[in-house]
């Protein structure tokens, strides 16, 4: 991960390009291809989130897609008093999508960090198993929330509101509100990086042991570290929900986390612009790739993952720093 | 107190059945160079891990500079000054030579909790860094993967690394193993140059060395101290000759 003053010319046209295509992107007018493009925003705050830990760290979190659910539940529940006028543990709902945000960034923090204070105790596969276990007990919680619609999940009829000067039902509106997201948190994750902190937590995916020697308390940093991931990918989760209008205890499921986690790899793993490549990827072949292949075989379509499996299986094997490696270089 | 940084009072360390450190006690004058050498198996680098941090000592107390750490975790002891190298070459093989040291700096410069700011462009840690680089010799290298480096070059850097931060004591484990003569030459040759900044306790094989460096000698077998005190005296010590140093010279 270069510095950008010291990014080579590909990493530059690699950014130009996707800046000035994801500024143009609403302006052809297509309301579906700019519903798609927020889809893949929104996955590509979370995925870059989680390689904030993933890569950057090394801890293999399988348990994200429970962060993106509890902001998605904030949006729902919020949606859900709002509605019948009623008030949630004594306050009123609100339907502020900043406040929304802070909400969501402060349950998702607050359950990484209990979450993480046991999780991060463990190592290797014992961590993927325990962040998988907290994410599933959560995703039992929603399912059986009968207040909320259980597993049948909350439809909403209108997206969170925008402070009164943001008119977020606008398909380009809240297309460049993402954006806007993805690209602040891109730059803050690029600089941290670079930062002591960047370093501390860089260090300790190479030789935590060492680090340990030198004077670092490194749990510490790793559960700040896996708290701000977390926080992100709640506002993520917010997005998500005003994005599809639903939202549901699927995105809590672990197949999410598995996304997610396959978005990181496929983009190239701590490069954090990767990730956001991946999601792109990864959500234009969930859309594209069925009916490309029913074109060839009727019927085969829905079997698109099989093609999935192998490109995930020759970036593992010959692009370690996924798509974002092939396009700059330096993929080992 | 004020002559002696480290005082370990019968340390003992059990490996199910095996005793590793049997009632080792060793107290270092500031400034020494303390060997500790022993065949292999005798517990030396237990010792050194009860020291560190890594194991905690089944029996025993550790006093750093007076500062009970006996049951301390290991980054609280680096805190206080304890530093260490490790047997088998332990950097950051994916960062630059340079981010390995300013690294080791940064664990003694203050708060690590910055998101911001560059840390490459902290001369606060980059300055201090690039010194302790020309001092080993690895000046020229500062740019480098660490991984790419030889591996002479890699126990060079550890050196740097544990020196960062200037440690009241640093703990070096076998810092010439795998080196040829010639690195060797120069390993010893600047570990008696840091003689003046810090006290070492040094376990080595090589008795060359040890014999050149160190001030004092303490000898392990079997977990236990058979011998300690000036290098001449441990060398003709019947016990030493008998246990340790006959099968070694042959």
């Amino acid at each position: 991960m270069p510095r950008f003053s010291e990014m080579g010319w590909r990493w530059h046209l690699l950014l130009a390009f996707a800046l000035l295509l994801a500024f143009a992107l609403p302006w052809l007018g297509d309301d579906y291809l700019t519903k798609l493009a927020t889809r893949i925003l929104v996955f590509a705050l979370a995925a870059a989130a989680l390689d904030l830990v993933l890569g950057l760290g090394g801890l293999v979190s399988f348990g994200h897609a429970a962060f993106l659910g509890l902001g998605a539940y904030v949006v729902g529940v919020m949606f859900v008093h709002d509605f019948e006028g009623t008030t949630i543990l004594g306050l009123a709902p609100t339907q502020n999508v900043f406040l929304q945000f802070l909400l969501a960034a402060v349950l998702a923090g607050g359950f990484a960090l209990v979450t993480g204070a046991v999780c991060l105790r463990t190592r290797g596969v014992a961590f993927i198993m325990i962040t998988l276990a907290f994410a599933q007990m959560l995703f039992y919680f929603f399912v059986s929330l009968r207040r909320y619609n259980g597993e049948d999940g909350i439809a909403l009829w209108n997206r969170s509101s925008g402070g009164g000067w943001l008119d977020l039902e606008d398909l380009a509106v809240f297309y460049y509100f993402a954006l806007a997201f993805l690209v602040l948190f891109l730059a803050f994750a690029f600089r941290l990086y670079h930062s002591r902190f960047g370093r501390v937590i860089r260090g300790s995916k190479d030789n935590d042991r060492r680090m340990q020697a030198l004077g670092f308390p490194t749990y510490r940093y790793r559960l700040t570290a896996y708290v701000l991931s977390a926080a992100v990918t709640g506002v993520a989760g917010v997005l998500l929900a005003n994005a599809t209008y639903f939202v549901g205890p699927a995105y809590l499921s672990w197949h999410v986390s598995g996304q997610l986690i396959v978005m990181v790899v496929l983009g190239g793993i701590g490069t954090l612009f990767g990730p956001v490549l991946g999601a792109a990827l990864f959500i234009l072949m969930e859309e594209f790739l069925p009916d490309l292949l029913d074109l060839v075989a009727t019927g085969s379509g829905e079997y698109w993952q099989l093609l999935l499996g192998p490109l995930l299986v020759v970036v593992a094997l010959f692009a370690r720093r996924g798509l974002l490696g092939v396009l700059v270089g330096g993929g080992r | 107190m004020s002559g002696e940084v480290l005082r370990a009072v019968d340390l003992t360390k059990r490996f199910g059945g095996v005793v590793a450190c049997d009632r080792v006690s060793l107290a270092l004058r500031r400034g020494e160079i303390h060997g500790l050498i022993g065949p292999n198996g005798a517990g030396k680098t237990t010792f050194l891990n009860l020291l560190s941090g890594e194991l905690v000592a089944d029996s025993g107390t550790i006093l750093l500079a007076g500062t009970d750490i006996t049951r301390l975790a290991p980054h609280r002891r680096a805190r206080l000054g304890l530093a260490r190298s490790f047997q088998i070459t332990s950097i950051f093989p994916s960062m630059t030579v340079l981010e390995n040291v300013s690294l080791a700096i940064q664990a003694h410069a203050g708060s690590s909790f910055r998101f911001l700011a560059d840390a490459g462009r902290d001369p606060q840690l980059v300055e201090p860094a690039r010194l302790l680089l020309e001092e080993v010799g690895l000046g020229g290298c500062a740019g480098l993967r660490a991984a790419l480096l030889a591996h002479g070059q890699k126990r060079l850097l550890e050196l740097a690394m544990a020196l960062a931060g200037n440690p009241e004591l640093l703990l070096l484990d076998e810092p010439l193993a795998g080196l040829g003569p010639e690195e060797g030459r120069r390993m010893v040759e600047l570990l008696a140059a840091f003689r003046q900044r810090t006290t070492m306790l040094l376990v080595e094989h090589d008795m060359d060395a040890v014999f050149t460096l160190a001030d004092r000698v303490t000898v392990l077998v079997y977990g236990r101290v058979i011998a300690s005190g000036d290098p001449e005296r441990v060398r003709s010590d019947p016990e030493v000759r008998a246990a340790y140093l006959g099968e070694e010279t042959g």
